[in-house]
């Protein structure tokens, strides 16, 4: 453990560093103004950081980098603390570094097909701003109307639509990141190719450990002349889960295929009452696009798979109408929990696939043996599952209970072949899992490129790589002993 | 000439390069050989600060590293030994309906996977596809210090850790040497039709590309070249195609239809550089923003080298200098934004100008990954392309 830090003295420190920043509003340290940062989507974590900083430019990030460099003050990139494994979450004697006021959309250039933005900029707002020309930007994370792209670059984003238009990676041109010792550096830009490494490849998902980001350059598509979807209902998840694989077998990439099991399905009819099928086991969602001629003929091959797979109910949507109403309750899914359940906390695994039946039977038995309900909702065409598990917060030890029924889904999803997370980060949350998914030999070179990259570990410590690791085996060590920032805590 | 070992599997690789690293000896690697003339240049930029006195390269042959591990049609997804054939791996999809959308290029009969994910060059589908780092999910490799490591892992969606396995592919096996590879397959196109469009003037031939690249049909390859005008190709199913042609069609003029046979030649010659690499010269390899190609065959013509052709919707351009015409093709490439390769024409061409240069930012912190992932500069000194 480290000194007790002296917040007045460090708070101080900044002012004097960063007079710009504090004379114009953009450095708070009052107590009051540091609420808000106080924790990001996972809200079982909480911290006060030491300051808050809302650098206006990329001149003012570098500043505000080279301060904390100095001052040796750890800093926590922020963009709009949407995501959902701590990822944001900042550290008692940290800077949160908010990316929210630069906000601009800088560029849009259609002869290339892609936008520069600043980091604060919000993953919709890149889809609004070209949507007149018939553009859209691809990754699509439930929370894209509040989210930024800063944010987005940092997590490797996804969304709904990942098989077929992948994540955040496959949809970035360039970037610029202002690095651990304040340098700026551009990577990419319109050509499709650069010099070097692809820094760019390392740098997405790399949960603001590697750089600040303080631009990006996103790729746009055409928005597809025609979009079906098709529900489906089945007699069991098992059975859905098939006809996703007859679906992808008949040569069929759908723009988004989901499935929500049979506690879903009634938390949402309760919610919405969307005219989703009460009862049922299993709901399977499909959505084809491209040129309408493509899209008929996809749509109905679609039909005869899940026809063939057992489904007992299809209901078509053709027009934007329609499909909007039979999305409505996948995307309401999360806060339909709260009809049910004071407390969700929302899991992230990706999994194989062929797997979900499996999987899905193996939760069942868990959430009796841990007594808390799982509700289910399924990005089947990328294998990435999202086990919403109910708990009450008020009740003592219930969400101890949640995080352990948890970890126990994710350890599941790996031992399939899977991995711990598809698209909410590593963050606080599963970093004391990553030892099950990797070797030590493989942590230690992640490790060690990030110390290449930031040798004084000043950017968002404590973040996706493990103090302790160890696993359910019980392998333990400590590692090196080459972080020098107190633990975070835990509530 | 040192001797070729052969390491029978990733294990034995692992400690043969823990040993090298020991001894600082530098380890030179290959499995199909087939892009030996990719890649060459600029050793010494990168390892300056690491010089390897008279140290002689082990030779390593990567072959038996082959065979596929895991091939799961319904998850689209294969895994295979990094020295497994490209001509095993493609019927073997073909089969089954799939294909590695990203469009290998071969470049000889004996390129293997490792080398394509090590070499990352994507063929005419990267136009809309994307790139070979897009269709890698990931990898296990063997890094610097003779550490067998995995990254990635095989599904689509993972934020799990650095993403590695991305920044392996295209480093010429400078950071790791990739021993097994997931690849993400994708369905194959049950037809395609490739249109042409007689332009002969750059600008319109430009004008038009821009045009179809903006369009919404499925448009999975985009070239010009110089004796026949716009190519664009069309995917999709058999009985679709038609009305995406005929909506083209209500916009821009089509000129004419190659037959399927044509089609599948004239891509593979475009992604294969036949036409090219047939006459004798130096390979230079453009890529560009898309709409800056114009302006680089400008100055590759008033060079008095006519040998070209573009590819990526213009965000490719191969070209040939022939001899006795010596090209400054990064100054040329910078000039539009772009970044220029040259391929070594023999085995002792030590092609100091092969890669693109980076500035010194961007060296830098290539440096630092490199030196993260290979502190003793052993693996494979001279290639990867910077």
């Amino acid at each position: 453990m480290t000194e007790p830090v002296d917040r007045e003295k460090q708070r101080k420190a900044l002012r004097r560093a960063l007079p710009q920043l504090a004379k114009t509003g953009a450095l708070l340290d009052a107590d009051e103004d540091l609420v808000v940062y106080e924790c990001d989507g996972l809200s079982a974590y909480r911290q006060t950081p030491l300051a808050v900083a809302l650098p206006g430019n990329t001149q003012q990030v570098q500043q505000t980098v080279r301060a904390c460099a100095e001052l040796s003050i750890p800093i926590v990139p922020w963009g709009a603390g949407t995501g959902l494994s701590g990822g944001a979450l900042a550290v008692a004697d940290g800077l949160v570094l908010s990316l929210a006021r630069m906000n601009r959309i800088l560029d849009i250039d259609y002869d290339h097909r892609c936008v520069t933005v600043e980091p604060g900029v919000t993953n919709l707002a890149v889809s609004h701003a070209v949507s007149g020309h018939g553009y859209y930007y691809a990754p699509d994370p439930s929370s894209q109307i509040a989210c930024t792209v800063g944010g987005n670059v940092a997590e490797n984003s996804g969304g709904v639509h990942c098989l077929k238009y992948g994540t955040t990676t496959n949809n970035l041109l360039g970037l610029q990141i202002v690095l651990a010792d304040g340098e700026m550096i551009e990577i990419g830009g319109a050509a499709l190719e650069r010099a070097g490494y692809d820094l760019l490849a390392l740098f997405t998902g790399s949960e603001g450990l590697l750089g600040v980001i303080t631009q990006a350059t996103l790729r746009i598509l055409r928005t597809p002349e025609s979009a079906q979807a098709m529900m489906a209902t089945f007699d069991s998840i098992g059975a859905a889960g098939g006809a996703v694989a007859d679906v992808i077998g008949a040569g069929i990439v759908p723009a988004g295929m989901e499935i929500m099991d049979r506690l879903s399905i009634e938390a949402v009819e309760d919610f919405l009452g969307c005219g989703y099928p009460r009862g049922a086991a299993a709901l399977l969602l499909v959505e084809v696009d491209g040129p309408s001629t493509e899209v008929n003929l996809q749509i109905a091959a679609v039909e005869t798979c899940l026809r063939q797979a057992g489904a007992t109910d299809l209901q078509h949507a053709t027009t934007a109408e329609q499909r909007q109403r039979l999305w409505a309750g996948r995307k309401a899914a999360f806060p339909a929990m709260g009809r049910i359940a004071p407390d969700y906390y929302c899991m992230d695994g990706t999994i194989p696939r062929g797997q979900l039946a499996t999987v899905l039977g193996r939760i069942e038995a868990l959430s009796e043996e841990f007594d808390l309900r799982v509700a289910n909702v399924f990005h089947a065409g990328d294998g990435n599952l999202h086990p919403l598990v109910l708990y009450d917060g008020n009740k003592p030890g219930d969400l101890e209970k949640a995080e352990e029924l948890g970890a126990e889904i994710l350890k599941l999803c790996v031992a399939v072949g899977g991995v711990l997370s598809g698209e909410h980060g590593i963050g606080v949350e599963k970093r004391d899992l990553m030892p099950c998914m990797f070797t030590d030999d493989d942590l230690d070179l992640q490790e060690e490129i990030r110390l290449a990259f930031d040798p004084a570990l000043l950017l968002n410590p404590g973040k996706v790589y493990p103090q302790l690791r160890q696993c359910a085996e019980g392998r333990t060590h400590v590692h090196g002993g080459r972080r020098p920032f107190p633990d975070l805590e835990r509530f | 000439m040192s001797q070729i070992a052969q390491p029978a599997d990733a294990t034995q690789l692992a400690s043969i390069v823990e040993a090298a690293a020991r001894t600082r000896t530098p380890i030179v690697t290959a499995a199909g050989d087939s892009k030996w003339d990719w890649g060459r240049g600029r050793a010494d930029d990168i390892h300056s600060d690491s010089s390897h006195g008279d140290s002689i390269p082990t030779q390593l042959s990567l072959a038996a590293l082959s065979g596929i591990v895991d091939y799961q049609p319904s998850e689209l997804v294969l895994v295979v030994g990094a020295a497994t054939p490209l001509s095993q791996i493609e019927p073997l999809l073909s089969e089954q309906g799939q294909h590695l959308a990203f469009e290998p290029v071969h470049w000889r009969s004996t390129a293997t996977a490792g080398g394509t994910v090590a070499v990352g060059l994507a063929g005419p589908r990267r136009f809309r596809a994307g790139s070979v780092r897009d269709f890698v999910l990931g990898l296990q490799f063997v890094d610097g210090k003779g550490r067998l490591v995995r990254s990635g892992g095989r599904v689509v969606k993972n934020v799990s850790g650095f993403d590695l396995w991305r920044g392996l592919t295209g480093s010429f096996g400078g950071l790791g040497l990739i021993t097994e590879i997931c690849f993400k397959l994708w369905p194959r196109p049950e037809a395609q039709c490739t249109l042409r469009f007689k332009r002969t003037q750059l600008q319109a031939a430009s004008l038009t590309m821009l045009q179809l690249a903006q369009r919404q049909e499925e448009i999975s390859a985009l070239a010009y070249v110089p004796t026949q005008g716009v190519l664009a190709r069309l995917e999709g199913s058999e009985s679709a195609l038609q009305g995406q042609i005929e909506s083209i069609a209500r916009d821009v003029a089509i000129d004419d239809r190659l037959s399927l046979e044509e089609s599948h030649t004239l891509w593979r010659a475009l992604r294969e550089v036949e036409s090219l690499r047939e006459k004798s010269g130096t390979l230079w390899r453009f890529v560009v923003p898309a709409a800056g190609w114009v302006q680089l065959v400008g100055d590759l013509t008033a060079r008095g080298i006519e040998d070209y052709h573009v590819d990526w919707g213009g965000g490719q351009v191969w070209a040939l200098a022939g001899e006795g015409l010596p090209l400054k093709g990064h100054e040329i490439a910078d000039r539009v934004g772009g970044i220029a390769w040259r391929l070594a024409t023999n085995r002792q061409d030590t092609n100091a100008e092969g890669g693109p240069p980076l500035d010194p930012g961007l060296r830098r912190l290539n440096m630092r990954l490199k030196n993260a992932c290979d502190p003793q500069g052993i693996l494979n000194p001279g290639r990867g392309a910077f």
